[in-house]
């Protein structure tokens, strides 16, 4: 027979932090009651206290101010994978001011890697496009976005910090997404990715690249991104296979 | 930026260059590069510089130095596909790497308010809890805590759970999982979590959450699992006419 236990009393005092700010429904940068207060809300030590507060820090749920307490962290962006245009779409459901910057823009000529990726032979003309996305002005994504010039030769023309770039592809060219893929992986920001999400150097964020494809499979753009884990929560909805 | 312009620093640059060999296959899994000497020739470059661009590939995992031997490609990368309800092991079989699991924990404990409410039962209810560690090639890849309600699969108490995966087991007791959300944070490992992990204590690993449902709306599982991301991508396959508005967990 299974034993039955009462769970460790750390966990159970994450779950009691977790389970208080979602039954309250306590908005981000809410101060939690002191830590004498929770500990005799649940009856538990102050140690216990202090290393459940450390595991939600880690995990990015709460942050601790010196001297002022334990605050409500702030609640990440969910942009679910699936989804075409991740980041705009899921600012706009979730009510959050999304701003572009524009970082760059630039014609090169195709090297070898983008040339596989987008099909397109070495040395055509590539349309490279550098933005910095903001959440209410908090940067979280850069994005850097490659595109077949000769097929979309007038993408210099626009201002693609308040342009979207897919309904400039879909309006003037007729380029509809049809299907993409992408990977996600860990990686840590070099020193210019650092100064434009604003975190320290060799902090680790989410870098996600893939290619997507129109309605006759060919894939016309190839993106990476790199975005801040604290801002930014990925999701994704899995189904059985039919 | 993870772009090639000239302007961008050396070690960046460098850094893209071993990278697209190795993607191209130029440079192959588990044979050496170049020494940091070579590279630091061929490209006529401070030596510093070609360690700082080899430092982090090593970091991502595409590298691996061995002292006193040289450095190597890896490459071993697991593909896992986020849109596939698979188990751990069955998603390794098929990427041809031997897997296995150990369990660390499995107990039954009461529900209390947290879980109570995920799972829509009474906070005194009980719930099966298993910890695992699941194995790629003897190596550590992911620490993994499932929950699932007493009521929902009773003889769980007496199934080696080191044995079958959780969609097997569902599978031979007819509950169907038809859907589940996922979602993916990179959090920081506390120190008895990384030793089981085999990374340095403050690692960032890859946080999968994921709740999955029943043919009846109901939640059958809630689960946690910490991958290290120098082990493994993530794939996911996106269509034009999927999942838009769906939502996801609250």
């Amino acid at each position: 027979m299974l034993k039955q236990f009462r769970s460790r009393p750390l966990d159970e005092a994450v779950e009691k932090i977790e389970h208080y700010i979602i039954k309250n429904k306590l908005s981000p940068h809410t101060r939690m009651p002191s830590e004498r207060d929770m500990c005799d809300m649940w009856d538990i030590n102050r140690t216990t206290l202090r290393s459940a507060i450390q595991r939600l820090t880690r995990e990015g749920k709460v942050y601790s101010r010196r001297g002022s307490g334990t605050f409500v962290a702030t609640e990440k962006l969910l942009c679910n994978l699936q989804d075409l245009k991740t980041i705009s779409d899921a600012a706009r459901r979730s009510n959050r001011k999304l701003s572009t910057k524009v970082l760059d823009t630039r014609i090169i000529e195709c090297p070898k890697q983008i040339s596989k990726k987008l099909c397109v032979p070495l040395g055509h003309k590539i349309f490279v496009l550098n933005r910095l996305r903001l959440l209410d002005n908090i940067p979280v994504c850069l994005e850097t976005m490659y595109l077949n010039y000769e097929r979309y030769p007038t993408l210099d023309k626009h201002d693609f910090s308040v342009e979207s770039l897919y309904h400039v592809l879909g309006e003037e060219f007729g380029t509809k997404i049809q299907r993409g893929e992408q990977t996600l992986s860990v990686t840590y920001s070099t020193e210019e990715e650092s100064a434009f999400l604003k975190v320290p150097i060799q902090t680790p964020v989410f870098f996600l690249r893939g290619i997507s494809l129109d309605s006759d499979d060919v894939p016309f753009e190839y993106f990476k991104n790199i975005s801040r884990s604290d801002q930014i929560r990925y999701a994704s909805v899995l189904r059985e296979h039919s | 930026m993870k772009g090639v312009s000239y302007k961008a620093p050396i070690y960046l640059q460098l850094r893209e260059v071993i990278r697209n060999k190795i993607e191209s296959g130029e440079y192959k899994p588990s044979i050496t590069i170049p020494s940091e000497k070579e590279l630091a020739d061929t490209y006529g470059i401070n030596r510093l510089t070609v360690r700082n661009a080899i430092d982090a590939l090593v970091k991502e995992g595409l590298l691996k130095r061995v002292h006193g031997k040289g450095i190597y490609v890896m490459n071993n990368k697991v593909n896992r596909d986020l849109e596939t309800l698979a188990g751990f092991s069955q998603t390794m079989h098929e990427k041809n790497k031997r897997a296995y699991v150990k369990v660390r924990v499995k107990l039954l404990r009461l529900a209390g308010e947290k879980y109570g409410y995920i799972f829509g039962i009474s906070p005194e209810e009980k719930l099966f809890c298993i910890k695992r560690t699941c194995f790629a090639d003897d190596e550590p890849v992911s620490l993994e805590e499932v929950l699932i309600p007493f009521k929902v699969l009773p003889e769980l108490e007496k199934i080696d759970v080191s044995v079958f995966s959780m969609y097997e087991i569902y599978k031979f007791y007819n509950i169907e999982i038809t859907k589940a959300y996922q979602t993916v944070d990179l959090v920081r490992l506390d120190a008895k979590e990384a030793k089981l992990l085999g990374v340095e204590r403050d690692s960032s690993v890859m946080l999968f959450e994921s709740i999955s449902y029943n043919q009846d709306n109901e939640v059958i599982e809630y689960s946690k699992n910490y991958t290290r991301g120098d082990h493994c991508d993530f794939i996911v396959h996106y269509h034009g006419d999927t999942v838009r508005d769906e939502g996801a967990p609250g």
